[in-house]
């Protein structure tokens, strides 16, 4: 192996920024490695943020002037085109990795960024037949992704960037018939499998515009945290030759959908314990209360009284995950995969 | 130095005759060998010399300035002492002439004849040359100078040179420049426009200093000068290139940017700055209708009417194809603006007339002035668009050119369409949208089903609905989702009545252009139906926007739909034109309710009316009426027994007898 595991620290941003258009945020932040993350929070609290690289200026300004936003943000993307050549200019060409599938598909948990991620996936998704490609992780509130509505989506852009600033700004993903696939499904499968009442949907033909001629997607799931991960890969040879291609490699699809969500639950733990810091003892006791016990067999196991746990234990619980009722911070927890 | 002639030297001389055919050979020396070669004055080699590595080295030390060195060496068995007169010719030649040492008038001449080399080197160079002494007096003219100023050497020789060649203003700098450079000494570089028989030209000099001596007297100054008139008049067009208009010979926008930044970099321009932005409102009709280059023509005749009103005080700007901006600075800058502005629109009142035919140009004019520090350039032109827009609502349906000063209300505006767009979005999001559902009858009162109305309970303020709803939708680009939306409802409210046991025939809907155009229609409603079991002849659509006119393929998306079962009707507006219904198949019209507003009051309403549902009846398609809402309207309409009509009126006289729901 010649990658080093996950590191927590995360290198420092080359460029920050955050903007309130009435009643919604826009933030904007540039990386080391040209990654720019746009995270734009509604009023309702809802965020989504897209994770795209900026290969080359063509990108960011494909990327700015679809933003929905543009009249109010355009001197902060002049502000990162100006750091992004300054980075550039320094250094040299990025290479296009290839390599084996398979074994590339294994690293994806040791990448520790978003933006290693990103340029992981690209790799192994062209090895793989795929153009472009979406890889989308959205929370849903409540534990069962098929109901709820999406709390916090998070995009890794392996297409041209203009597409997802559109499916954010016009709600589609309301009407994405992959999304309402993938809420309900696990196995990958054609695009043409998922549209089979509406193959020319309205979706499918602006998608289309944007290079998405044939697709397969992936979803994955994790049991009870309401995080759904979807894959979503197209080339732009038309079905079925282009379907055909992409089918052939549904496994390793699923594979790379599988690991992806792994990846951002593992990183949603790392970043909850050290920002809960809950004790062994207390993550013990909110994994019996998600299994259904009470206060009182709490008490019998700790060999305290039902006071104590109430007075102390839980409020210590509540105060450390900034829960209002025990029953919160049993949620929020098990949210964060801290009780997996 | 006086020479003997005794017989060794004769010998000497014979011999050299005898070889070189001259008692000055040429000699030749190369960078890696130590043979000195001689030579006849032409000819091939026909004696060489082995020298001694020193005095080859010795010879080598020797540049390009013609100088001499003396050797002793053996020739012919001899010993010979040399006088080798010469240069460096290439980089690894060295030659000139040899004389032995027996004839000084050889030596001197050749001396003089390296000398005069350098001279006519000197004279002959393609740059001008002068030697100045400290006090600028002219030492060395060579003949390029000779050329460009018309004067012979032997009379400038002794002149001021700042005098001769300069004007004033330069002479004095450059007299100044030079003075401090005989102080330091150092070599410098400056460009000058010199006084020739051409006119003045520019001049790139290169001015060195050069001593003959130790004593201050003795340093001089070598100017030498190339002409870079041609070359710098080659930059400057691709300057003028890129900074004006060929079409109309005005600035273009790449100027006006780096004009604007340049003013705008000093606070000084704070209410010192205005601009006019002028658009051409109907140019591009009068272009597509005239041919390209009449326009280009027009635009011509524009820009100089432009130019004459702005009276050369102000600068005019092409900034693209038909929109112009007027750059105002000075005090009162505002005051001077709007002034002009209303002359640039009493100006375009005037006629522009093209081979005998005249044309009124109409302008939207938008006034800005620059108020706040920090603002850049692209700023004040975005307020001056704003500006600009507003003069065209003022003087549009007035078909009159109008100004509009920039007020911060503008930005406002502008920005409530983000503010819009997102409370729009939460109205998605939030599913703020409703429908309600109106009765239709036929004039004997028996239900036709129900026509459903989208309604937006926007939290916070009064519902929006109808036109208004629509055409705020679309402009945001939410018609897909609304329109997908109404038949989700819709079919849901019917399926649900059904279960209920209450029967609705059908409800007919608005569709949203955008949904026509973009959305797969077909698909959305098959599958609505689908989904709640639903018969196709439970939904009627109503398209807007004349869809005979649009592309083939919205066509085909409707006879799509109709083959389905689901029927289609076509709104008529009051100032709509008739469809063309041998291309667009359809079940049926809807009458909006500004005709029958206007039945009680215009007979030509009521014709209008009468034929148009003539021409349903023949075609045997179906109409509906809306906006029936008194009796009087109401009974006039009872003379189509085939008609449908939906109002305030209908439903309060027919929803106690017989409601659908």
């Amino acid at each position: 192996m010649d990658e080093k595991v996950i590191e927590a620290a995360t290198p420092a941003p080359l460029h920050e920024e955050e903007h309130h258009i009435f009643n919604e945020c826009v933030e904007l932040s540039l990386s080391q490695d040209s990654i720019l993350t746009r995270r734009l929070i509604r009023s309702d609290g809802a965020s989504f943020s897209q994770i795209v690289a900026i290969d080359r200026m063509d990108d960011l300004s494909d990327f700015a002037t679809a933003d929905p936003y543009q009249t109010r943000l355009e001197g902060s993307y002049d502000r990162i085109r100006q750091k992004c050549v300054a980075a550039m200019g320094s250094e040299r060409m990025k290479e296009v990795k290839t390599g084996d599938p398979v074994r590339l598909i294994g690293e994806i948990s040791m990448c520790a960024t978003e933006g290693a991620l990103l340029s992981k996936v690209r790799t192994i998704i062209a090895s793989l037949g795929g153009m472009q490609f979406t890889y989308q992780w959205i929370r849903f509130n409540g534990a069962n992704p098929s109901t709820g509505d999406s709390v916090e989506s998070r995009y890794l852009v392996g297409c041209r960037p203009a597409w997802t600033q559109q499916y954010i700004a016009r709600l589609w993903y309301m009407n994405d018939p992959y999304v309402t696939y993938a809420r309900k499904n696990v196995a990958p499968a054609l695009a043409s499998h998922v549209n089979v009442h509406r193959t020319d949907h309205w979706l499918v033909t602006e998608a289309r515009m944007h290079g998405f001629a044939s697709g397969i997607v992936a979803p994955a799931h994790i049991h009870g945290h309401g995080l759904v991960g979807l894959l979503h890969v197209s080339n732009s040879i038309r079905a079925p030759d282009g379907e055909g291609v992409l089918w052939d490699n549904r496994v390793l699809f699923r594979a790379i959908s599988s690991e992806l969500l792994d990846w951002r639950v593992s990183q949603v733990r790392q970043n909850a314990l050290v920002k809960y810091e809950l004790s062994e003892q207390e993550t013990e006791i909110l994994r019996m209360l998600r299994d259904g016990a009470s206060a009182s067999h709490v008490a019998d196991q700790l060999g305290m009284s039902k006071h104590t746990v109430y007075k102390t234990i839980y409020q210590r619980i509540t105060r450390k995950t900034g829960a209002t009722r025990i029953t919160d911070a049993v949620e929020k927890a098990a949210a964060h995969g801290l009780l997996d | 130095m006086v020479f003997r002639m005794d017989t060794y030297e004769r010998e000497a001389i014979d011999l050299f005759r005898a070889t070189f055919e001259t008692l000055s050979p040429r000699w030749q020396l190369s960078h890696d060998s130590n043979a000195l070669e001689l030579s006849p004055i032409t000819g091939p080699v026909a004696a060489a010399i082995k020298l001694s590595s020193e005095q080859a080295t010795q010879i080598r030390t020797i540049a390009g300035v013609t100088s001499s060195v003396t050797v002793d060496a053996l020739l012919f068995e001899k010993k010979f002492r040399l006088h080798l007169v010469g240069r460096k010719i290439d980089r690894t030649k060295w030659a000139g002439t040899a004389s032995p040492s027996v004839d000084a008038e050889a030596v001197a001449g050749d001396l003089a004849r390296g000398l005069s080399f350098a001279e006519t080197v000197l004279s002959e160079v393609n740059s001008l040359v002068v030697i100045l002494n400290r006090d600028g007096n002219i030492q060395r003219f060579n003949r390029f100078a000779e050329e460009l100023s018309g004067l012979r050497e032997a009379d400038v020789i002794g002149k001021n040179a700042w005098d001769l060649f300069m004007s004033e203003e330069d002479g004095t700098e450059s007299r100044q420049n030079i003075e401090g450079f005989f102080l330091r000494g150092e070599a410098y570089e400056v460009e000058r426009t010199v006084k020739t028989i051409r006119g003045p030209r520019l001049f790139q000099f290169r001015n060195k200093f050069a001593r003959t001596g130790d004593r201050p007297d003795d340093t001089f100054l070598i100017c030498s000068g190339i002409d870079i008139t041609e070359e710098r008049r080659a930059r400057d067009r691709l300057t003028e290139l890129a900074n004006n208009d060929t079409l109309t010979g005005l600035r273009n926008r790449n100027y006006l940017m780096d004009r604007l930044e340049h003013l705008m970099a000093t606070p000084k321009s704070i209410d010192r700055l205005a601009l006019l932005f002028i658009d051409l409102d109907n140019f591009k009709r009068i272009n597509d209708s005239l041919g390209h280059r009449e326009g280009d023509q027009l635009l011509k005749q524009v820009a100089k009417r432009l130019q004459r009103v702005a009276r050369d005080e102000q600068e005019v700007i092409r900034v693209s194809g038909d929109e112009f901006v007027i750059v105002v600075s000075g005090d009162f800058a505002r005051f001077t603006a709007q002034e002009l502005a209303n002359r640039v629109v009493e100006d375009f009142d005037l006629a522009y007339v093209l081979r005998a035919n005249s044309y009124r140009m109409r302008a939207s004019i938008g006034v800005v002035e620059h108020v706040q520090q920090g603002d850049n350039a692209f700023d004040l032109l975005t307020r001056a668009d704003l500006a600009m827009y507003a003069a065209k609502a003022v003087g549009k349906g007035k078909d009159i050119s109008a100004c509009h000063a920039y007020t911060p209300e503008l930005s406002e505006r502008a920005e409530r369409g983000l503010e819009f767009y997102q409370a729009l979005q939460y109205g998605f999001l939030r599913k703020e949208f409703a429908l309600d559902y109106r009765d239709c009858y036929t004039v004997d009162g028996t239900a036709r089903g129900l026509l459903a109305l989208v309604r937006w309970n926007r939290a916070g303020t009064t519902p929006v609905e109808g036109r208004e709803l629509f055409s705020m939708v679309e402009s945001c680009g939410f018609g897909v989702q609304l329109g997908e939306y109404q038949l989700t409802e819709a079919c849901r409210q019917l399926q649900e009545w059904r279960a209920a046991g209450q029967f609705v025939e059908h409800v007919t809907l608005d569709v949203p252009y955008a949904q026509l155009v973009d959305g797969d229609l077909a698909g959305c409603v098959s599958e609505c139906l689908r989904e709640h079991a639903m018969d196709p002849s439970a939904l009627r659509l109503i398209v807007q926007n004349r869809p005979d006119q649009t592309a083939t393929h919205v066509l085909d998306k409707l006879e799509t739909i109709r083959s389905t079962g689901v029927q289609i009707f076509v709104a008529l507006t009051a100032d709509s034109a008739f469809p063309n219904l041998a291309k667009l198949h359809v079940d049926g019209l809807c009458l909006h309710e500004e005709f029958v507003g206007r039945v009680a009051s215009e007979p030509v309403s009521r014709a209008l009316v009468k034929g148009i549902v003539g021409v349903c009846n023949e075609m045997e398609l179906s109409v509906l009426v809306h906006g029936v809402d008194s009796e009087e309207q109401f009974r006039w309409l009872t003379q189509f027994p085939e008609a449908e009509v939906q109002g305030r009126f209908v439903t309060d006289a027919f929803s106690a007898t017989g409601s659908s729901m």
